[in-house]
């Protein structure tokens, strides 16, 4: 079956989606900061960084061609920090100096987003809302962060079907038309937003949505297995924290 | 269930609080179990009448639900006592997965999760769509969707229902199974539709609104729906 970009919850198949859905989003965010921490210009964080990632992807196992967008995603947004190279004032240095300020964002990101993706794809928008009503955050943030997720999904799945409707209108195939319809899509889309927002929270409002807050469903099952990767994430944090200030920077 | 499901008084409707009325002197009630259809042409202010009394929209002159004037402080209770179907039934699709959503109701009425599940598969299979259950909402059609959002209106065996345009887009047998369905149900309910042949299979009893105005409350609209002809 074709991979739609909101399809991408809850795809990956590997063995950590046999564990609860709140230690695989607690394990996500934990090596989330831990890349974000990690001293990575120096060779035990870049070390551990690169394990870090590895073991989490070996974990989720996600299909590779999402990893693939996701990689190319990360080369698109990040690789441009080292364009403005020459911008950088004389202070920061020449040589392997200048160039470390765009390496440690590139591996931030790249690292960071990887990961987050990854434990986007490890869990699917049912476990996501058991995972964030088990855990101890305010009823609304829950209930606003689920409506985003909810609703970002159908506006992809709306946009897809309007770009559809806009080629078949008119605007033939082609990088040409892909570029037209792109720049048109924020004026027939933010209308439609709009709109769409205001039914929404009309639908909201009857059905009781914001009284008593979003509920578990399922019951929550611990087992060992969740206990030993919650360790190893806060392990793998610590010594991130640690290296980071041991050689401050 | 007996007595009135939904009265409305000299009851205006307005979308702005200052703004002009959209309907103007509405009165009429329906009672437990009776199936009304609320017929117009489109722009007629059908959907503002439905969205009117459960408080979406502002409202002068008296509105009640199974008994409770709908106001400020009764809002939340009088919606309890309403099951609503959007003419987009996507809209109010709030939650991931079928079961979820249509369990979601009785979750937020404190009920235990297993219970909830339970009375929400058995809502779905009344309905037909028990196959239905764990799908993910953005894999189905518009029909299933309609289906979906009944069944999450249905579950808490509301007194009132109040369903807008409920066989739009609907496949003849879907149509079909629709006017089954809604035929066997307890609830009282307030169909607005302009599908004519949908409206007199399903309801007894016919209300007309043209331009803001109620001008027809009987069994037999026939004159005055061969002037939309």
């Amino acid at each position: 079956m074709r991979l739609v970009w909101h399809d991408i919850w809850g795809c990956a198949r590997g063995p950590v989606m046999r564990l609860a859905p709140r230690t695989r989003l607690l394990a996500g965010a934990g090596l989330f900061v831990s890349c974000l921490t990690l001293p990575v210009l120096e060779r035990y964080g870049w070390l551990l960084l690169v394990g870090l990632v590895l073991s989490w992807l070996l974990l989720c196992r996600p299909p590779a061609r999402m990893l693939l967008r996701t990689t190319l995603l990360g080369l698109v947004l990040l690789l441009p920090y080292f364009l403005l190279l020459p911008l950088l004032p004389s202070s920061a240095g020449t040589g392997w100096r200048a160039l470390s300020v765009p390496t440690r964002v590139f591996l931030h990101g790249m690292s960071g987003l990887l990961v987050s993706v990854t434990t986007v794809m490890a869990l699917t928008a049912s476990d996501l809302r058991e995972a964030l009503v088990r855990l101890p955050l305010p009823r609304l943030v829950v209930a606003i962060l689920l409506q985003i997720v909810q609703q970002t999904s159908k506006l992809l799945y709306e946009s897809g079907r309007m770009a559809a409707a806009m080629s078949v209108r008119g605007a033939s195939r082609g990088p040409t038309a892909a570029w037209r319809i792109l720049f048109s899509l924020p004026r027939s889309w933010l209308p439609r937003v709009l709109d769409r927002s205001d039914r929404v929270a009309a639908a909201m409002e009857v059905r009781g949505y914001d009284q008593a807050g979003v509920r578990p469903m399922l019951p929550m099952k611990q087992r060992v297995g969740d206990l030993l990767l919650l360790l190893a994430v806060m392990l793998v944090l610590v010594l991130a924290v640690y290296l980071r200030l041991e050689t401050g920077r | 269930m007996t007595g009135t499901v939904l009265a409305l008084r000299q009851a205006s409707i307005f979308h702005e609080a200052d703004g002009p009325a959209v309907l103007e002197g509405i009165s009429f009630s329906i009672q437990a179990g009776e199936r009304v259809a609320l017929l117009g042409l489109n722009g007629s202010g059908k959907t503002s009448l439905l969205m009117g009394c459960v408080g979406l929209l502002f409202h002068r002159g008296e509105v009640e639900i199974a008994g409770i004037a709908l106001g400020r402080q009764t809002l939340a209770q009088v919606r309890r006592q309403v099951g609503f179907l959007f003419n987009v039934p996507e809209d109010q699709l709030l939650l991931p997965r079928v079961i979820e959503d249509v369990a979601f109701g009785l979750l937020q009425r404190g009920l235990a999760a297993e219970e909830a599940r339970r009375q929400a598969e058995r809502v779905l299979q009344e309905l037909g769509i028990s196959r239905l259950a764990g799908q993910p909402l953005h894999h189905l059609s518009h029909g299933q969707k309609l289906r979906v959002a009944l069944a999450g209106a249905l579950v808490t065996r509301p007194q009132l229902l109040l369903l807008d345009e409920p066989s739009a887009g609907l496949d003849p047998p879907g149509r079909r199974r629709l006017v089954e369905l809604l035929c066997r149900l307890e609830a009282g309910m307030l169909v607005a539709t302009h599908d004519i042949d949908f409206a007199r299979q399903v309801c007894r009893r016919f209300l007309v609104l043209d331009r803001g105005q109620l001008v027809y409350d009987g069994d037999e609209p026939g004159p005055l729906l061969e002037s939309w002809k």
